[in-house]
């Protein structure tokens, strides 16, 4: 335990040690205070602590609207931008020096050389890694909690679900990451090879789904019609596409969740679709983006097949890191 | 319990197809200053960093403080200074080796009741609170060798301790290695520099491309090849040259080499030059230095690999 605390301080240590975390902390918080100066009166929004209006019925003060739009643009725009994408990659950038500073002639030694089981030492190191985004994402997520309950009335404990989504995500990232840091001693070649595959998650996610729509959507007017040949080729296709993305760590898709595991005082997600309705105007667009935001995978699915093949990225590269000379 | 800190029977390591270890052995005294000397590349720090766990022996059987070499458990006692030793730039002298004693696995109120005299004997009380970045070379192997201490081990290994540091630095370092010696701590010093070696060392092995070439006592080592050079004014007649040479005896020119330890061999030489009128310069006993054996042990080992 002491050991663990050591290593886990060391690495809090290295963090804050660089300017990056600072910056990135900064921004995390100019961000979350943007979202703070957001709020309703009775007339409707407000933006920049009250220093220019918008008037909307639907958003006064108080109304289920302004809750709604309040808590969407947490669950879609701040996750979405922030969270889920700046947070990663400057978590990526600021962590990928971990491993291969660690593992320089001169630098292992010291601490190789200790009665420490190599798979510990990793595993620690690992989860050292993953305190950069712990603590951005926590620190976000409090001034967020504070927003709400200040600008919409309600303590919205959901909201902290961004710390273990964000964490998972971010989790999948670095697995890759440490691994080719072991194998490569590289921190450049680490974050880019990262980058990549997480551009290729995205790729086969957007494949997968694509091609379930096209082979399923039957009664889709527009689609053209196929002789069952054809069909056929096109079911292997997507069978294989599927494949792809089952041992594909699931980017996008974890980081979607927290579209759902984020809810409003009803106990109902913020939805755009329901925004839309709300406003009267289009309904049927409205049914047709619920329905699109309507996941196709259930959570364990997603998280525990993306875990799934971190374990095995982990054990690799905790292998490697266990096995080599240094 | 055998009375040796480290007994190597046998350890090899290769490195894909290169053989940097080619089945050494070794036994290093309990309470020594031992000295493993060789040129670099010899593979000192393979054999250290074999030792520690560091790197997997390809064979190895031997013992560390009693325990079978490679058991992590043994290292709690064990202190170890690498070769070009780094440490994160961001930690503080003093955050260094309290790292270096919590995971080794000593308490923070020992780590704290230590502190302060390892930083007075490494001489670096001033400079505990600043950041490694602003060290010299010099300073940065204080700091590694407090907190090689910092377990107060039964045996600590210094691989090149005294490299890249001032003639300051190091008199200081073999002065650290006398108290560790004192303290009854086995010191395991790696140097491809003689003199390093030569001042601090009770017992020295030369390593040369894998292989031990010679494992003494310091005393011993130095003790074999002792000889004494006659030096006359003028070459030696030829006559007496003849005569001396036919009892074995070396001369080349004006030097009459002769490799004896005992010098009433030398009186009848000495006789015999001034019975032919020879003037006499110079009469000098030589013992050979540890770089002569160095030296001789090498060209030896590069003659057999040739
Ligand atoms: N990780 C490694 N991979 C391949 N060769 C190595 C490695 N480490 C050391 N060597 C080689 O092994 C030999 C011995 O190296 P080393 O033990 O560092 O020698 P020394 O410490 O005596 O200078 C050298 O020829 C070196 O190039
Ligand atoms: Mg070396």
């Amino acid at each position: 335990m002491n050991v663990f605390l050591a290593i886990l301080g060391e690495s809090l240590r290295l963090l804050r040690a660089r300017w990056l975390f600072w910056v990135t902390l900064c921004i995390s918080a100019l961000v979350a205070l943007i979202y703070l100066s957001v709020g309703f009166d009775e007339q409707g929004v407000t933006f920049a602590f009250g220093a220019s209006h918008i008037k909307s019925e639907l958003l006064v003060k108080g109304s289920p609207g302004a809750e709604l739009l309040y808590t969407m643009i947490f669950s879609k725009y701040l996750v979405g931008i922030w969270l889920t994408l700046a947070t990663l990659i400057l978590g990526l950038i600021s962590c990928g020096p971990i491993f291969p500073e660690f593992m320089l002639e001169g630098s292992a030694g010291v601490t190789l050389s200790k009665p420490i089981s190599r798979w510990a030492l990793f595993i620690y190191k690992f989860v050292g890694g993953l305190l950069f985004v712990a603590i951005q994402t926590l620190l976000f997520t409090v001034i967020i909690f504070i927003a709400i309950r200040w600008r919409i009335g309600i303590w919205n404990y959901s909201v902290f679900w961004s710390i273990p989504i964000v964490l998972t995500v971010f989790s999948y990232l670095f697995s890759v990451q440490v691994l080719i840091g072991v194998l490569t001693r590289s921190v450049m070649v680490s974050i880019l090879v990262t980058i990549l595959l997480w551009f290729m998650s995205w790729i086969v996610t957007l494949s997968e789904d694509t091609m379930y729509h096209f082979v399923h959507d039957k009664d889709n007017g527009s689609q053209l019609a196929m002789d069952p040949s054809q069909e056929n080729q096109w079911q292997k296709w997507y069978q294989m596409v599927k494949f792809m993305h089952m041992i594909t760590p699931k980017v996008s898709q974890t980081s979607a969740l927290l579209n759902q595991k984020v809810v409003m005082s009803n106990g109902r997600n913020s939805s755009l679709g329901d925004y839309i309705k709300m406003n009267g105007k289009n309904s049927e667009l409205g049914d047709a983006i619920k329905e699109a935001e309507v996941p196709r995978f259930s959570m364990e699915y997603i998280i525990g097949t993306s875990l799934g093949i971190e374990l095995l990225i982990l054990a690799f590269a905790g292998w490697k890191f266990s096995r080599r000379d240094f | 319990m055998s009375d040796a800190a480290v007994e190597i029977e046998y350890l090899r390591k290769r490195y894909g197809r290169f053989e940097a270890l080619g089945g050494v052995s070794l036994t290093v005294p309990k309470g020594s200053v031992f000295g493993l000397l060789g040129p670099n590349g010899a593979g000192k720090s393979t054999l250290v960093k074999s030792l520690l766990t560091i790197i997997r022996p390809t064979e190895c059987r031997g013992t560390l403080l009693g325990a079978p070499i490679g058991d992590r458990k043994t290292l709690r006692r064990v202190g170890y200074l690498p070769e070009q030793a780094r440490f994160p730039e961001y930690l503080t002298g003093r955050q260094v080796i309290s790292y270096s004693g919590q995971l080794t696995g000593v308490s923070n109120s020992e780590i704290k009741s230590r502190m302060d005299g390892l930083l007075s004997l490494v001489g670096m009380q001033g400079w505990a609170d600043k950041a490694v970045s602003t060290y010299s070379k010099g300073m940065r192997q204080r700091i590694g060798l407090a907190q090689a201490m910092i377990n107060t081990p039964d045996l600590i290994f210094l691989d090149e301790p005294t490299d890249g540091v001032d003639p300051e630095g190091r008199i200081d370092i073999r002065r650290m290695i006398d108290t560790m010696k004192a303290a009854g701590q086995t010191v395991f010093v790696n140097s491809h520099l003689l003199s390093e070696v030569e001042q601090v060392a009770d017992y020295v092995a030369i390593l040369a491309r894998g292989q031990v070439i010679r494992s003494a006592p310091m005393s011993e080592l130095t003790r074999g090849g002792q000889r004494y050079v006659i030096r006359s004014s003028g070459p030696v007649p030829p006559f007496v040259r003849e005569k001396l040479e036919q009892n074995g005896i070396k001369v080349a020119g004006d030097t009459v080499t002769l490799e004896t330890d005992n010098v009433s061999t030398v009186q009848p030489v000495i006789d015999a030059l001034r019975t032919a009128n020879v003037l006499i310069r110079e009469i000098r006993e030589e013992k050979p230095s540890l770089e002569d054996i160095f030296l001789e042990a090498v060209k030896g080992q590069g003659r057999e690999a040739a």
